[in-house]
């Protein structure tokens, strides 16, 4: 009787080699290593955890494991020296930021840590690397912006303004967190302290999906944002002053056809290797939406390729033979599989089978690495197409 | 064998109550998950094959074959619904898998085959061509998989002409092969009997870039691709004689579906979303594009472009200068339009027109006896009046809910109401918008007017400052800007100039300039540059020692005006640039225009008789009204200022405050005759018989459609 009363959630510190309800998955920027975040979903544990993976062996680094906040939205990750440096990741549990360090040790294996970190411990988030975001914001009025729940991330184009060293943004990166419940856009900066700094905000529509940077020059700045609740991207225009003072406006949003009323609309988004074409996932119906590129930054409906079930997110793959093709990749949380689709063609190639319940996908050197939900593993898809197993799942890490 | 497989499709549907536990009611989930498209089957008793013409006829019954991507290929009986399960041992309904990626599906005229185009076959290990018997459903089916050399992109029927002879039955397969683009002619009867080799031995046409769409004329002889090049000029058409040899020059016509005016270079992405449509005459191909979203119409045999929108020769018809002013070619559509189903029945020929939202619209492609013009959209009836939404005031970004009502402070058209009226019988004013009564130039469209608004594409952030011989004008050049082409003016006809607000990125402490915004008006405008001069003496233009050498960025507003915009209509004007300077165009029209005024007392300060203002106050006079009426090719309107009390109880006009916003929706009267088919629908739609049948992406739903009545007679999972 008693030990049918007894909780026991979040009292064990998850495992540093064990997915547990991943979601997001991001390449590291020299592409040798992908990162899984895992969700802690069920609050079986203390947290969540950002395990790296090594692309050209398709293992696990535990060794390269940290402990982060439960509920983690997207992650991002800083390049620096053709490497990733910093992770950013917003966590929905306690709307806080947390800023992991990703260093390498002498085998090159990527090292997260979030603070001190102990040889004989998997490490997690000291409070002075989480910033707490949830009420930041403040609106003309001074009056808070509801900013709890953020989910996603995205980092732009570092500053080089060429002016003079005084310059309050030279060589800081923007980034940005938005919310999936009420929607702001937070928008800060960061550089080499690795210390973010908050910078302005601008209201959009709850339901914020992913985030998208589009520079129109060095200081003006467009934001999509995709919306999983409304049937819209969201644009907002971002102005970087020389005097370092940040204005945000939201401007009219990019909306499709009505052709369903699921209330679930957008999802991942990437842009095209070339910058002119946005892809987004949809899901009302499912499909992939395809975007033109206008030179003002915002995105103009060009069609949907049908897809089924319940899309997920995306990634894009162009091989490295000198053409011009390119493929993306897109989750299909129902349907236990990965859509591959020609944009040129809108066609459906191929459709390749993975774990249960793919959610986020990355794609490293030639290989996909997805995150399967509901299995606790991630699938490992050959792209490259002059491989022997091609659109194969090659390995499931679990 | 022939024998043993003469298990009929009748006797195979008639048994998936026994065989497969289906049921002929039907069902209540979604079956289809990912369609592509479908093929109709129309055989009468004995399951002998019969034209898809004969498929409405009593004793023949139809079939649709439907290509579900995820799944394989799903066969209905299109008399009740039912699904055959091609696995009774699998619980729910099994495809037929086809073993690899299928990627079209086309069903022969009469009715014996459907084909399936693989873009990898796992059986063959290569790509193929699927040639399905239809008598043979109730077996396992004996696909016959005929490989292909390279990747195929797309198919459809043709036939070659033969000297002397019937032309014989082909199938155009276009593919792309490590050496370019090629078209081959398969006979359909040798389909599944040849080797990868054997392939190469028939005609082949060699086309740029990739054929993504095969269109063919109603004999079958002549032949057009949709094909992307976008090192040729990016999408182009192709039409192939095939009655000629190849190699003879006049056997092929490539145009580009470039729109004038364009620089040529191409484009990265294909604006052809579906396959070419010859008109039930022959004499005109429709290809559905988007970009804008519509339906470029071609002479079949020259492949010239036909203006839809030009004025017709011989007749008082006008055009539409609407669509000729903003450089639109083509039969406009609400959404991008995917694929064309002709329709003509010896009286009217028609097209029905996909789109992606859904809807199958209808157009006619020839003249009418009360219509001369061709290429036009059905309309639901002629004298449907367009209509305008009540406006939306949105003061500093934000809505002030019924403000024309609430609100007499604030801006509005005058009008609270609906009313007659009473310049034109049968008509309605809205708010104080008054429609100009031609449909066709009142596209469905928000509008908004903005006071001292931004001009569209004019302001930027790479501005610079540049001296003048006078020392007291200054130029902002700007490389990335066309003012000309933008509208920009400097005032003329009673409007002022425009104005140019300078932002520097940082604020200006600078002798006399202070701040962190400077107005200035614009005394000349040129493509790239504007010549600027102060508004207010106390703000001179600023020098360098003020600014330094940095980009400025400006905005380009409207003065003491409203900035009109259509949301697709854009900002109307008559400039554009010529050379180095800026003229008027040879189509200029006054109703082009985008610049509204308030109708206001003849002097400043001076009151006003009542609050709120009413039409007709004679504080502002007749003049000031008449001043005041704004007219576009759409509507006309006259904006009433907000008003107040002053410290004696009377009447004054309230300042408006800049980027107050007065927005409003019009529905256009041109009420498209059309009919809902759920969302995303699959590639070819079928006539079979009266009907039309096809299935749609976002439902699974397979739909018969009455093309007459334009009526939806059933719907099925």
């Amino acid at each position: 009787m008693l030990a049918g009363c007894a909780n026991d959630q979040r009292s064990q510190r998850p495992e540093a080699g064990t997915f547990h309800y991943p979601t997001s998955i991001v390449a590291d920027p020299a592409g040798d290593n992908v990162y899984v975040v895992s969700t802690n979903f069920d609050s079986r544990y203390t947290g969540g955890t950002v395990i790296p993976i090594d692309v050209a062996t398709a293992t696990i680094r535990s060794e390269g494991t940290v402990e982060v906040g439960n509920f983690a939205g997207e992650l991002a990750i800083l390049e620096s020296g053709g490497r990733g440096v910093v992770g950013l990741i917003p966590i929905r549990d306690d709307d806080n930021l947390e800023v992991l360090d990703i260093d390498r040790n002498d085998d090159n294996i990527p090292i997260l840590s979030c603070g001190d970190r102990k040889a004989d411990a998997l490490p997690r988030c000291e409070p002075a690397r989480r910033v707490y975001i949830g009420e930041m914001a403040r609106d003309a009025d001074g009056e808070i912006i509801d900013s709890r729940d953020p989910f996603a991330v995205t980092i732009g184009r570092q500053f080089i303004t060429g002016a003079s060293s005084d310059d309050p943004l030279e060589g800081r990166h923007p980034f940005y967190v938005a919310s999936l419940l009420d929607g702001p856009l937070l928008v800060f900066t960061i550089g080499e302290d690795r210390v973010p700094r908050f910078e302005t905000a601008v209201s959009l529509s709850g339901g914020i999906h992913s985030l998208i940077e589009i520079p129109l020059s060095t200081r003006e700045r467009i934001i999509l944002a995709s919306n999983r609740m409304t049937n819209e991207i969201q644009v907002a225009r971002i102005h970087f002053r020389h005097s370092g003072r940040v204005d945000a406006a939201a401007e009219l949003p990019v909306t499709l056809n009505q052709l369903a009323t699921s209330g679930d609309y957008f999802r991942g988004m990437a842009l095209s290797r070339d910058g002119k074409t946005l892809y987004a996932v949809y899901r009302s119906p499912a499909a992939l939406a395809l975007f033109d590129m206008g030179e003002d930054g915002r995105p103009v409906p060009r069609g949907l390729v049908a897809l089924y079930g319940r899309p997920g997110t995306l990634a894009v793959y162009a091989p490295p033979d000198g053409s011009d093709r390119e493929w993306v990749y897109v989750t299909d949380f129902w349907g236990d599989a990965v859509y591959v689709v020609d944009p040129i063609a809108m066609l459906v190639v191929d459709r390749i089978t993975v774990g249960s319940g793919p959610y986020g996908i990355a794609i490293a050197g030639s290989r996909a690495f997805v995150t399967d939900f509901e299995e606790g593993a991630v699938s490992v898809i050959e792209v490259d197409p002059s491989s022997a197993r091609f659109h194969e799942e090659i390995a499931r890490l679990k | 064998v022939k024998q043993i497989r003469t298990f009929t499709i009748l006797l195979a549907l008639a048994a998936v109550t026994a065989t497969a536990c289906s049921s002929t009611e039907d069902y209540p989930n979604r079956i289809i998950r990912r369609p592509l498209g479908l093929a109709v089957v129309c055989q009468e008793a004995g399951a002998v094959p019969v034209p898809l013409e004969r498929c409405g006829e009593a004793g023949v019954i139809a079939s649709a074959w439907i290509l579900d991507g995820d799944a394989g290929l799903l066969v209905m009986s299109l008399a009740d619904g039912s699904h055959f399960d091609a696995d009774p041992f699998v619980p729910g309904f099994s495809a037929f898998d086809l073993g690899g990626t299928p990627i079209a599906i086309r069903g022969a005229d009469d009715s014996r085959n459907v084909y399936v185009l693989m873009l990898e076959d796992d059986i063959v290990g290569a790509p193929s061509l699927i040639q399905v018997e239809s008598e043979d459903l109730a077996l396992d089916l004996g696909f016959q998989r005929q490989p292909l050399p390279c990747r195929p992109e797309t198919f459809e029927f043709a036939a070659l002409p033969t000297a002397g002879g019937d032309p014989v039955p082909i199938i155009m397969v276009a593919m792309s092969c490590p050496a370019g683009s090629r078209v081959v002619a398969i006979p359909r009867d040798r389909v599944g009997t040849l080797s990868v080799d054997d392939i190469g031995l028939f005609p082949s046409w060699s086309v740029p870039g990739t054929v993504r769409h095969i269109g063919v004329s109603d004999e079958g002889t002549v032949v057009y691709l949709g094909h992307h090049a976008p090192a040729s000029g990016g999408d182009l058409l192709t039409r192939l004689d095939l009655g000629m040899l190849p190699s003879e020059p006049s056997a092929s016509i490539t145009v580009t579906l470039e729109e004038p005016g364009s620089d040529g270079s191409g484009d990265s992405n294909p604006r052809v979303r579906g396959a070419p449509a010859v008109t039930p005459d022959g004499k005109f191909l429709y290809v559905p594009r988007v970009l804008p979203d519509g339906v470029a119409v071609f002479d079949a045999a020259t492949l010239d472009r036909v203006d839809v929108h030009a004025p017709v020769p011989d007749t008082p018809d006008p055009g539409n200068p609407l669509m000729q002013r903003l450089g639109i070619l083509d039969i406009p559509m609400a959404a991008p339009p995917l694929f064309i189903i002709m329709l003509g029945n010896g009286e009217v020929d028609r097209a029905l027109v996909a789109l992606e939202s859904g809807e199958l619209v209808g157009v006619f492609t020839t003249a009418g006896e009360e219509d001369p013009r061709a290429h036009r959209i059905e309309l639901l009836g002629t004298d449907s009046r367009s209509v305008a939404s009540a406006p939306v005031t949105r003061v500093g970004g934000k809505v002030v809910d019924r403000a024309y009502l609430l609100r007499a402070d604030l801006p509005s058209f005058g009008a609270t109401e609906i009313s007659p009226d009473p310049e034109q019988e049968g008509s309605f004013v809205y708010y104080g918008i008054r429609m100009r009564g031609e449909s066709r130039t009142e596209p469905t469209e928000a509008w908004t007017l903005s006071w001292e608004g931004r001009i569209p594409g004019a302001s930027g952030t790479e501005g610079r400052l540049l001296p003048t011989d006078d020392g007291f004008t200054r130029v902002l050049e700007d490389l990335t800007r066309d003012f000309c082409g933008t509208g920009v003016q400097a005032g003329s006809e009673g409007l002022p100039s425009d104005i140019v607000v300078l932002r520097p990125d940082a604020p200006i402490d600078c002798g006399e300039l202070v701040g962190a915004a400077f107005e200035y008006q614009v005394l000349e405008v040129r493509p790239t540059s504007l010549r600027l001069a102060p508004l207010y003496a106390s703000m001179p233009l600023p020098g360098p020692e003020c600014i330094g050498d940095d980009p400025i960025p400006f905005e380009v507003r409207v003065r003491e005006s409203w900035a009109v915009t259509g949301a697709r209509t854009g900002f109307l004007h008559n400039l554009e640039s010529d050379g180095d300077t800026c003229r008027i165009r040879d189509d200029a029209d006054p109703l082009f225009h985008a610049r509204a005024l308030t109708a206001l007392p003849g002097s400043p300060g001076q009151g006003l008789s009542s609050c709120p203002v009413r039409f007709g106050d004679p504080e502002i006079g007749d003049a000031g009204w008449a001043a005041a009426l704004f007219s576009n090719i759409a509507f006309s309107l006259t904006v009433h200022p907000g008003c107040r009390s002053d410290a004696d109880f009377l009447p004054v006009v309230a300042p408006t405050v800049r980027d107050t916003e007065l927005v409003f929706q019009v529905t256009s009267g041109s009420n498209p005759r059309q009919i809902a088919v759920g969302g995303l629908p699959a590639q070819g739609f079928v006539l079979a018989g009266d009907r039309i049948v096809g299935v749609d992406a976002a439902n699974g739903l397979v739909m018969e459609i009455d093309p007459e009545a334009m009526t939806l007679v059933q719907s099925r999972y």
